[in-house]
């Protein structure tokens, strides 16, 4: 699958729009290849930059049993509509999934107002949502088919480009989290997420060093992860979000409810907002270092 | 005429009912928002006994009430009472077991059809459910503070942009927030509302003949903005226009007077 992960993933949700009467698509002017064939379908919302009212019509329509799926950037569908996400959608549990592009870096030179890299700790806070992150045109693939299984509100991060590097992994959206590098004898490993996912397979390709991609960032199968963790003597927690709006806090809150003896490793951004307009996502991560060179560093 | 028919006159009388019965609540130790309940009363009286609003049939076959200004809710709970739809022993039941508090919620009353609590979303919801149901009336009631949200108005241009036929905003315009006195000159009054591709229509809250004008107006198939002025605590001359008794509430002594003066 050689396609940009958006189109998989808008692909395959434009089959079941098309298929299914009671699904309607909104968004906030984001413009997605897959879907502009379907703009002029009456279930085919798109809101204007207007994220709250967004949000609240999203919520009075799953009011009456509509389902919904809310797309756009993924800061300007947390920080801008926060309230009527947690209040409307959440309290109210509606059958509603929104799906936030441009996560991390990958816009990167628009500034701190794209780079998505709190808006996990905002749905962690809420509790009705579920938080999938989407690293592979794989899991692309596996979630859009499956994501009106999941009942209830679910915030999807979705990478852009073509991101083939998992093709071969079985995921299992159950679980929540997959072994991406597996070595019979590493006593390390890499806890990631999303696009990062590559990277640390790309440092255990050299380092033999064991990888497990974390996607689900709610309601995973924590005693699995549990056992699993606990065979290792060194745990990196990597991500490409900040130290408090990623999945350190959850993965520690996880852990501080049994005991793990493995030395615990973190390498991710620091609690602060980036004014970078001019550089790539790769120059960012160097910077930050928080790349892949800083990664080999830490093994 | 309408102004002197029976139907005016029984749900003149019926508004002192719900009054009575209201402030009653009140002097039994429930704590609601005075001034606001009182501002939009004949407003909600009008909309339920007229049956725009008909209560005694589900919520998926009927038009939709959105109490945007929640903390109005002690006027709903005693017309559901007056209703018979709703006895007063499972009212006292619900407010001790705090089922019951001081916003609207669809969990525990199932004649609600929107929670509220956080101001300015009822707009956006109603453009949704209107969606979901284009032969259904979506009514929704706000607050003049309340016009203050950002959403609201990205609601209010939704609906005019993409021609949205159900939707009906009223807006009940006291002139006081929370904590002050507000006008809002320059938004309600002028120009600016008639821009928009939806039926305009300004009146007196507490004028009957005024409100029936409107409800003929929502029967058109074209979504309306009703901005009726009104009285913060309306028909008591010691919670009109008062800051003191906008969410504040009156004492043991007071509340009796008051009632005793609407007996008499």
């Amino acid at each position: 699958m050689k396609k940009d992960i958006r189109d998989i993933f808008f692909e395959n949700i434009k089959n079941q729009f098309l298929k299914d009467k009671t699904m309607y698509i909104l968004t906030n002017d984001a413009d997605v290849y897959s879907l502009q064939s379907i703009k002029t379908n009456e279930r085919f919302i798109d809101a204007g930059v207007a994220e709250q009212n967004l949000v609240n019509m999203a919520a009075g329509l799953g009011a009456n049993n509509k389902k919904t799926l809310v797309y756009g950037f993924c800061t300007f569908l947390t920080f801008r509509c926060y309230e009527q996400l947690k209040f409307n959608i959440a309290s109210h549990n509606a059958n509603c999934k929104i799906i936030g592009v441009g996560p991390g870096f990958s816009f990167s030179n628009d500034g701190p107002t794209h780079h998505g890299i709190q808006d996990i700790q905002l749905f962690n806070l809420i509790p009705e949502f579920e938080i999938i992150n989407i690293s592979d045109n794989n899991l692309a693939n596996i979630v859009s088919k499956n994501l009106f299984k999941i009942k209830g509100p679910v915030y999807v991060r979705l990478e852009k480009g073509v991101q083939n590097y998992n093709s071969n992994i079985i995921y299992n959206l159950n679980q929540g989290f997959q072994f991406t590098k597996k070595y019979k004898t590493s006593k390390k490993v890499i806890i990631t997420t999303g696009y990062f996912c590559k990277i640390a397979n790309e440092v255990s390709d050299k380092k033999k060093i064991d990888v497990l991609n974390l996607f689900r960032l709610k309601n995973f199968n924590y005693k699995k992860f549990i056992d699993i963790c606990i065979n290792y003597d060194e745990i990196v927690i990597y991500d490409e979000n900040t130290e408090y709006g990623g999945i350190l806090p959850i993965i520690l809150n996880i852990f501080s409810k049994k005991k793990i003896k493995a030395k615990i490793k973190t390498l991710c951004i620091k609690d602060k907002q980036y004014f970078i307009y001019s550089d790539n996502r790769e120059k960012i991560l160097f910077k930050l270092k928080i790349d892949k060179k800083s990664l080999e560093k830490i093994f | 005429m309408v102004k002197n028919s029976k139907k005016i006159l029984k749900l003149k009388k019926k508004i002192k009912e719900i009054r009575y019965n209201f402030l009653k609540l009140i002097s039994k130790g429930v704590k609601y928002h005075i001034g606001g309940s009182l501002s939009v009363l004949d407003i909600i009286v009008c909309l339920i006994y007229s049956n725009k609003i008909d209560l005694t049939k589900t919520s998926k076959i009927r038009n939709k009430l959105i109490l945007s200004k929640g903390h109005a809710l002690g006027i709903f709970y005693t017309i559901l009472m007056d209703l018979n739809l709703l006895s007063e022993k499972e009212y006292f039941s619900q407010i001790k077991n705090n089922k019951f508090g001081g916003q609207l919620d669809t969990y525990n009353c199932k004649y609600v059809d929107w929670s509220t609590g956080s101001l300015g979303h009822s707009i956006g919801v109603s453009i949704g459910m209107a969606i979901a149901n284009p032969k259904k009336k979506i009514i929704t009631i706000v607050g003049d503070a309340e016009i203050d949200e950002g959403s609201v108005w990205e609601g209010l241009f939704f609906i005019s942009e993409k021609k949205i036929k159900n939707v009906h905003i009223i807006i009940d315009r006291n002139k006081l927030s929370a904590s002050s006195f507000i006008e809002k000159k320059e938004v309600l009054d002028k120009k600016v509302l008639n821009q928009l591709n939806l039926n305009i229509f300004r009146g007196n809250g507490h004028n009957l003949i005024n409100i029936f004008k409107y409800l003929k107006i929502i029967d058109k198939s074209k979504s309306s903005l009703a901005i009726f002025n009104t009285i913060k605590g309306n028909g008591i001359p010691e919670f009109e226009n008062s800051l003191q008794y906008s969410h504040g509430q009156p004492d043991k002594r007071l509340i009796t007077q008051v009632l005793k003066n609407l007996q008499n």
